[in-house]
């Protein structure tokens, strides 16, 4: 491994951009009283640089040569000294998660400067020290690649917001304070590659949930979803720490190359290793909502205003699992038979369970939150067959990027149609009814996203599909496979009830509409924002994708993970 | 040119539907300026509100009829082709997916010919009917109309399985919006949507069990080779062992079974004809079934010949106990589009047997009657709604006295209910012959119990039908509603087709022959448990 250099530094970037960020916002916050409008034109303008360095990076590493990725490498001490490190730090988070959780209202002066010294102490670290101990972050096209997706997520979600708050007159700099913080968290995670900074990305992105969660308490169910939230944050965390403990009891190593020597050189698992892997699957289980953890997920998807909504649903599950994927494909846990049991009940319990309860639902956001659990079920399939490595990077790329888009669709459609100062955010179906007639493309857009969700061709939903399939028949998850294909009549069903919704003509329209026809199509120029633009966009991408998916395999596989030497 | 051919509908869809979004909003303005200026000259709001309503469905038709003619020119392509052997008419191969193997390949022959000329012809029919539905928001509809009929076009000519499996389960999205948007009207759209759903859950979750299989079948292919292909003229070749055949053969079978519609999953037709408008039902009937019924054809036969074999007579028994039970429930139907339904499940299942007794002729025999079933059905569906106009009912039993009801109506009737039991001169009776013929060659008992199903059918059907044309009306007609010339001219133009076919069906059958052939061939080399175990 190789002494860090400042030309290299800039594989960093967008962490550094994020970071700087955040400082110049708190300094403005404090010191000069900028506006709300301000304070999102600033975030915004952070997270586009961001992902512009992000997708520098990213086309570098893909067309760079041989030297096209490296390991950013931290020299902290020398090796004794680092067997008690980890555990101090992870203390400090620790200690620094509980202050933070007993503020769930947030200060904004106490919060961030605790959270920011993490970073800076791992960045201070990245500079100071000349031996190669830890490596915490890996740099190469599968990071990039998924930081660019959190960032424009990220984008979406803050211009989303812009506009459902546009009906108050109080400052909510805090919001956008907090999206930028749970981008920085969800980049950390992506490019982690030892416990400790998965951890920290993991924890800096669930607290500041908690924040959007509650941030709107005026609303109905928003403090209850906010205290759910939390306290399952706080006991998975435990549990995931304690996991991580057992880990390190078990092989030394904190580093996801490490563990993945470790393991390839065990001959049979100890107990305490398997104890471990099922404490760290507790608590990943409960962030990613797997089956027996996945009760919090409606209730918190109910309360929470719909714009968190899709930052939980696409930033907070897409970055976890990413960080997950790399984890499982370094070290290769799900080789062992118990665990691989483990994890096949419990995508296939999700699966059912989402999709069952989903039929029910008469609001769109508990219908979102079943569907991602039934979601992540089929992901977590790519997971089990992460071994048959042809195609389970690309599965999970498709399938991400997908989800992604169609979540966008939905839920921006949704945000669009509600309003910070009313009681809840309009996700009744009832609300929805003739949507059609009243905004066509907007309407539009969403019944494209609902399809793809409910993987109909012509979507990228369905590309999704079809390789998920192809990679279970690869990996002979045949009871896997046959979930999905039974478990899909469900889902068509509830899916296409909204799409359904969505056209019907309300009766009581019928007559106001003979005399305003003119409301159509073209009609509607003037009230395009940037929010239509992007559900509008995203949309296309889809069924472009659903279409004519070379591009997008290709874009997939060429943004490789970094294997250790 | 097969790539415009196939796409040209939906490209007319995508204008008509533009252009019509376009009129409405200028045809808007201009009512408001009239409104505003309060002068009312009927016949400018007259021919505006006419031009409306209509442009998507011009459009629409120029389309179709655009795409007739590149038919026709194939056509004729096809008969002055110096290589008969060769049976490809033209080729498309370009790159799709090159990480998987995956290609969009299209190839058209004699038989996919005469299928897309089928297809097009019923697709008009639909369009030219549609006009009298007046559906709102006609650009969306003709956009479904001709989405689905550009899908049905691909399914026939492609050769990628994954293209077909794509186009496959695309068709059903079209349908299922014609059914919940422009459906009954006088149902409610909650039992509306339930009968579409229905639809597209039976086909969705079959289409994934075929999936399996394709997938299956690439995997395999991809262990021998390490090579991805999709491509069912490379598939053919795979060496698998029976057992895995079998299993394989199952999912597409099901996936097709399901479309056809065997008996344990006849659900969703009937539901679904029910449920849907006439121009809904002639869609279904004529385009959507056609397709399954050539896939086992096409696909089924040719990929797994052996294990085609295997399971003939249980297929032949399914479809003889299908055939049964469909004659036995159409003695007891009072609605007549459900007895039309039934009735078409029931030469479906005459098909499918008949498709599984490997003989050339019935093959020839099966192609006629694909095409003399699809326009008979459509013509019969036409007619069922002019009757349901008339008598405001779709009860059988409430059509009493039509012949002093409605000029010619009853003479039509009474044509298209002989047409569909057979009578020599149409195109049916060449396909039953045929077909009867072809069977009774490779299994008499077979042969035997089909023809009984088929009487049995053809006798329910007329003692439903035949009380309609007598009985006294009690009180003298007041509003006699004559038919119109365009309905007249559209169920004579069925008339003709039906009657040249059988007449003259020997174009058909030159046309097809190569790839009927091809196809007889495999099944003919074909044995049960051929390859034991290996791979």
């Amino acid at each position: 491994m190789m002494a860090i250099t400042t030309y290299e530094f800039i594989y960093l970037l967008p962490l550094l951009i994020l970071g700087s960020a955040i400082v110049i916002l708190i300094f403005f916050l404090l010191f000069n009283r900028i506006s709300t409008q301000q304070t999102a034109m600033l975030a915004i303008f952070c997270l586009l640089l961001s992902l512009v360095s992000s997708t520098c990076i990213g086309y570098k590493i893909i067309s760079g040569s041989d030297n096209d990725a490296l390991i950013l490498t931290n020299l902290a001490q020398n090796v004794d000294e680092v067997t008690d490190k980890p555990t101090e730090v992870t203390d400090d988070i620790n200690d620094a998660a509980t202050n933070e959780q007993m503020l769930p209202e947030m200060h904004t002066v106490e919060l961030p400067p605790s959270m920011l010294n993490d970073g800076a102490s791992i960045e201070d670290d990245i500079v100071r020290n000349k031996n190669v101990i830890l490596t915490l972050f890996t740099i190469d096209g599968y990071g990039a690649l998924y930081t660019s997706l959190i960032l424009f997520l990220s984008i979406i979600v803050s211009t989303l917001a812009a506009t459902w708050f546009k009906n108050e007159a109080t400052h909510h700099d805090l919001f956008y304070l907090m999206v930028l913080f749970s981008a920085l968290g969800a980049t950390t995670l992506i490019y982690s590659s030892h416990l400790i900074s998965f951890f920290i990305g993991m924890e800096l992105l669930s607290i500041m949930i908690v924040g959007l969660v509650g941030y709107q308490y005026t609303q109905k169910y928003s403090l209850e979803a906010a205290i759910k939230y939390m306290v399952l944050s706080v006991i998975s965390t435990s549990f995931l720490l304690m996991g991580i403990a057992f880990y390190y009891a078990a092989t030394g190593e904190l580093t996801f190359s490490g563990l993945s020597y470790q393991l390839s050189t065990l001959s049979s698992p100890s107990i305490l290793l398997l104890l471990g892997v099922c404490l760290m699957l507790v608590g990943i289980g409960f962030k990613l909502s797997y089956v027996p953890f996945q009760l919090w997920l409606p209730d918190v998807y109910q309360g929470a205003p719909t714009c968190v909504c899709l930052l939980l649903n696409t930033i907070g599950k897409i970055a976890i699992f990413c960080a997950v994927a790399r984890l499982f494909l370094l070290a290769p846990i799900v080789n062992n038979e118990t665990i691989r049991i483990i994890m096949t009940i419990m995508a296939f319990c999700s699966i059912i369970w989402g999709n069952v309860f989903s039929i029910t639902q008469h609001k769109i956001k508990r219908l979102l939150a079943y569907s991602s659990i039934a979601h992540l079920g089929y992901l977590l399939i790519a997971l089990i067959a992460v071994q048959y490595q042809v195609l389970a990077l690309e599965t999970i790329g498709v399938y991400l990027i997908g989800y992604m888009l169609a979540n966008i669709c939905v839920l921006g459609v949704i945000s669009l149609e509600s309003c910070s100062n009313a009681k809840e955010d309009h996700d009744n179906d009832v609300d929805l009814y003739g949507l059609f007639w009243r905004r066509p493309i907007i309407a539009l857009a969403m019944g494209i996203g609902l399809l793809s969700l409910a993987g109909l061709p012509l979507t990228v939903g369905f590309i999704g599909r079809f390789s998920l399939i192809l990679l279970g028949v690869t990996a002979e998850l045949w009871l896997l496979v046959g979930t999905v294909v039974i478990v899909s009549a469900f889902s068509l069903y509830f899916y296409l009830r909204l799409v359904i919704i969505l056209f019907i003509k309300p009766d009581n329209m019928i007559k106001t509409n003979l005399t305003n026809t003119n409301i159509s199509i073209f009609a509607k120029f003037k009230q395009i924002g940037i929010n239509e633009v992007f559900i509008v966009g995203s949309a296309l991408f889809i069924v472009f994708c659903g279409v004519y998916p070379k591009w997008l395999f290709n874009l997939v596989s060429i943004a490789q993970y970094l294997t250790p030497q | 040119m097969l790539v415009w051919l196939v796409f040209l509908p939906l490209l007319g869809g995508l204008v008509g539907w533009l252009l019509d979004a376009y009129l409405q909003r200028s045809f808007a303005q201009i009512k408001q300026n009239k409104r505003n200026l309060d002068n009312s000259s009927d016949l400018i709001c007259k021919l505006r509100d006419e031009f409306r309503l209509f442009s998507a469905n011009w459009i629409a038709l120029a389309f179709v009829l655009g795409s007739l003619v590149i038919t026709g020119i194939f056509m004729l392509k096809a008969f002055n082709g110096e290589n008969p052997e060769l049976s490809r008419i033209e080729v498309v191969d370009l790159d799709w997916m090159p990480l998987l193997g995956i290609r969009f390949h299209l190839v058209l022959d004699g038989l996919a010919v005469l299928m897309i000329f089928l297809t097009l012809i019923i697709t008009a029919i639909a369009i030219i009917y549609s006009r009298r539905e007046r559906p709102n928001s006609s650009g969306l509809f003709y956009f479904c109309l001709l989405f689905m009929s550009s899908a049905v076009i691909m399914s026939f000519v492609t050769v990628d399985l994954f293209l077909f499996l794509l186009i496959w389960e695309a068709v059903s999205i079209p349908v299922y919006f014609l059914i919940v948007l422009w459906g009954r009207r006088d149902s409610n759209a909650q039992l509306r949507f339930n009968g579409a759903s229905k639809f597209l859950i039976y086909t969705q979750v079959s289409s994934l069990l075929m999936l399996i299989s394709i997938v299956s079948l690439a995997l395999i292919n991809w262990k021998l080779t390490n090579k991805w292909s999709f491509d069912s003229a490379t598939l053919i070749n795979t060496p698998i062992s029976s057992y895995v055949e079998f299993l394989l053969m199952l999912g597409f079978l099901v996936a097709f079974l399901v479309r056809i519609p065997l008996l344990p999953f006849h659900g969703w037709f009937i539901q679904a004809h029910i449920e849907s408008s006439t121009t809904g039902s002639i869609m279904i009937s004529g385009l959507l079934v056609n397709t399954a019924i050539y896939s086992l054809l096409r696909l089924v036969i040719p990929l797994f010949p052996n294990a085609s074999l295997t399971i003939m007579p249980i297929m032949v028994g399914l479809a003889i106990i299908t055939l049964f039970y469909v004659a036995i429930l159409c003695f007891n139907q009072n609605d007549i589009k459900r007895l039309i339904a039934y009735a078409h499940i029931g030469l479906m299942s005459v098909m499918t047997a008949v498709l599984y007794s490997g003989s050339l002729l019935a093959y020839q025999g099966i192609v006629i009657e694909i095409i003399a079933i699809s326009l008979v059905i459509v013509g019969l569906f036409i007619i069922s709604n002019l009757l349901i106009e008339r008598y405001l009912t779709r009860n059988i039993n409430h059509f009493i006295g039509l012949k002093s009801h409605v000029k010619y109506l009853s003479t039509l009737t009474l044509f298209f209910i002989l047409a569909i039991l057979g009578v020599p001169g149409t195109a049916n009776f060449v396909g039953n012959f045929m077909m009867f013929l072809g069977s009774y060659e490779s299994s008499a008992y077979f042969g035997v119990l089909l023809i009984i199903g088929l009487c049995l059918l053809s006798i329910s059907i007329i003692i439903r039908i035949q009380p309609m044309f007598y009985g006294l009306v009690d009180k003298p007609i007041i509003d006699k509603k004559h038919i119109s010339v365009k309905d007249l001219s559209l169920l004579i133009f069925i008339l003709i087709i039906l009657f040249f076919i059988g007449l003259y069906p020997q174009w058909s059958l030159d046309l097809c022959y190569p790839a009927m052939n091809k196809i007889q061939q495999i099944i003919g080399s074909a044995q049960t448990n051929l390859i034991k175990g290996d791979v």
